[in-house]
């Protein structure tokens, strides 16, 4: 039997203050791919951070690979973009070589063959021509693939995400789930983190629903439903289902505060989408021809 | 070139002048660091904290280097340790912890009547009064820093660019901030009694942030802040000599200055490097419509 390369058992994390993660029973194995979503502040960041080492728990227990101490598996972490001082000199190529950083040398400079490894990398990412670039010099795309050579170069088990896919427009999107795709049938197991749901759905195998306790997990088919979503998020949301696709966006009752007269006497809000007329019974059928709407439960 | 050499025939010149080059590449090499972790302030306050150290050292007849450098050691590590609190921050852990210590040595300085020592050569520096020894000192932290630089030079710089991440890539973020902290201490305490505690900051900061100006790679940048303290040093030496200026506050000068032309000219580049892009880009959207008509 495989064993997993990440377990968590009843893990609970606080910051000091109210509880961040509650109680998390999650097993990443060899070659998942997993997305985790949730709103903001629902410990999605703490949790690559947990599973990253980064951090400890404060209640419960996580084991890695085989041995306790994290020395079993190789991790390779992209943070979030926003992290990242984007005016520290430093080049894609220093970038890359960071990957190995642990690597005891007497010499300064990298070596032939990791300079050879970290181009083959940059090549085959797509942005081998940029390694002599500053950082800010790329576009958002550029740099999240500078970052995921950086992780790739050390050779890991399990590459962790922090929102790889915000700030990137739609094309660029689309292009790093399918970086991370063809990285994950190669045999690397990825953990990503996002607020894009419409994305996720479309991509990912499997799937993660938190708000500092694990909400629902299973395919986007199985956790991506009105009740996980509303559960979630607190809001109404739909679910439509369009030629094998899931798509979820708001709801058109959630717009109903918006435009009733009575909350807003002083006139409609300026965030004004569509007529408030018919949409004022709150369960609006969806729209498009061919779309039906999916509410499923969660085991 | 007896301009040049002229000076040499002094001793208190030659040695100013080995102890200005070897100072300023040190706070060169090391400042890269210190400006880089946006701790620019750190050169200012550690000094100030040695100051108290090295007050408190001689009230207690113990050898400068022994006392300054455990001071030195200790504030350095307590502002690192201090401000990984997110709420108090790097910024406000150097003023604290070093006025405490500088406040520590003026309060000493005020009970001991016996203290004789010139404390316009501790706050101005005196380079013209440098011994053989120090420059020893200073010799064996410039090799002592440069080797513990280049044997971690890629856990020193995944830390200064990436501390959150650091750990998981096996890189100890505790150790290289210590490590740091000993290189940072050791700079300070040798060149206090050469540039002085209130112009060793500008020594530190000046030159990376010139060679900052001038590259966009980490390695260049180390390089070239080391080459540009090592001007700064020499070249203040000659002025001061020549000019009868004071000599720590001329080689800041110096610097100062080359940090002036640098700014003014990468700033002029950039708006030249505009100007030309705006120009062709206007030439294209000609180029296009006559196209398109024709």
């Amino acid at each position: 039997m495989t064993r997993a390369l990440v377990e968590l058992r009843g893990v609970s994390f606080t910051y000091g203050e109210a509880p961040t993660l509650v109680g998390i029973d999650l097993e990443i194995s060899p070659g998942a791919f997993l997305g985790i979503v949730g709103p903001s502040g629902a410990g999605k960041t703490t949790l690559i951070r947990l599973l990253a080492g980064s951090v400890r728990p404060t209640a419960g227990a996580i084991r890695f690979g085989d041995a306790a101490n994290g020395n079993g598996i190789r991790l390779g972490v992209v943070p979030q973009l926003e992290t990242i001082d984007w005016s520290f000199p430093i080049t894609v190529e220093e970038v890359v070589l960071l990957g190995r950083a642990d690597k005891r040398s007497l010499a300064p400079w990298a070596t032939r063959e990791e300079r050879l490894e970290a181009r083959r990398l940059l090549n085959k990412l797509g942005i081998g021509d940029l390694a002599h670039r500053h950082i800010r010099a790329l576009s958002g795309g550029q740099q999240q693939r500078a970052f995921i050579a950086r992780a790739l170069f050390r050779r890991p088990d399990l590459l962790l995400l922090d929102e790889p896919t915000s700030g990137v427009d739609v094309k660029t999107r689309h292009d790093i789930l399918h970086l991370l795709h063809s990285l994950n049938h190669e045999g690397i197991a990825i953990v990503l983190t996002t607020h894009d749901l419409n994305a996720v759905a479309t991509h990912l195998p499997s799937l993660v629903c938190m708000n500092r306790r694990i909400v629902a997990r299973g395919s986007p088919r199985e956790v991506l439903t009105s009740e996980v979503l509303a559960e979630l998020y607190g809001a109404e949301m739909v679910v439509v289902e369009r030629d094998g696709m899931l798509l979820i966006g708001d709801a058109p009752g959630a717009l109903r505060d918006a435009h009733d007269p009575e909350a807003h006497p002083q006139g409609t809000p300026p965030a004004h989408f569509g007529e408030p007329d018919h949409r004022a019974g709150g369960n609006a059928e969806p729209a498009e021809q061919g779309a039906a709407p999916v509410r499923r439960q969660t085991g | 070139m007896s301009w040049l050499t002229g000076p040499w025939s002094y001793a208190f010149f030659r040695h100013g002048l080995v102890a200005g080059a070897l100072a300023g590449a040190l706070c060169g090499f090391i400042g890269v660091f210190v400006v880089l972790r946006r701790m620019s302030y750190i050169g200012h306050g550690l000094s100030h904290a040695i100051f108290g150290g090295a007050v408190a050292t001689y009230v207690m007849q113990v050898n400068y280097y022994v006392g300054a450098g455990v001071w030195g050691l200790v504030s350095a590590l307590l502002i690192t340790w201090v401000g990984r609190r997110r709420k108090i921050g790097a910024d406000a852990a150097i003023g604290i912890v070093t006025t405490i210590s500088f406040a520590l040595g003026v309060a000493l300085i005020s009970r001991v009547n016996r203290f004789t020592v010139n404390l316009d050569a501790a706050l101005f520096g005196n380079i013209l009064g440098v011994q053989p020894s120090q420059i020893w000192v200073l010799v064996g932290v410039g090799i002592a820093s440069l080797a513990a630089v280049l044997l971690r030079y890629r856990p020193l710089l995944f830390v200064t660019f990436d501390p959150e991440i650091a750990d998981t890539y096996g890189v100890s973020s505790r150790r290289m901030d210590a490590l740091f902290s000993v290189l940072l201490a050791a700079t300070i305490i040798s060149t206090l009694q050469i540039l002085g505690v209130t112009l060793i900051a500008a020594t530190v900061v000046i030159p990376p942030v010139v060679a900052r100006l001038l590259t966009d790679s980490f390695a260049r940048m180390l390089a070239l802040s080391t080459v540009l303290g090592t001007v700064a040093g020499v070249v203040g030496m000659y002025l001061s000599f020549y000019y009868d200026i004071a000599s720590g506050s001329t080689i800041v000068l110096v610097a100062g200055a080359m940090f002036v032309v640098t700014f003014a000219g990468t700033a002029a580049l950039k708006r030249r490097r505009l100007q030309a892009l705006e120009s062709a880009g206007s030439t294209d959207v000609v180029g296009g419509v006559g196209a398109h008509v024709g």
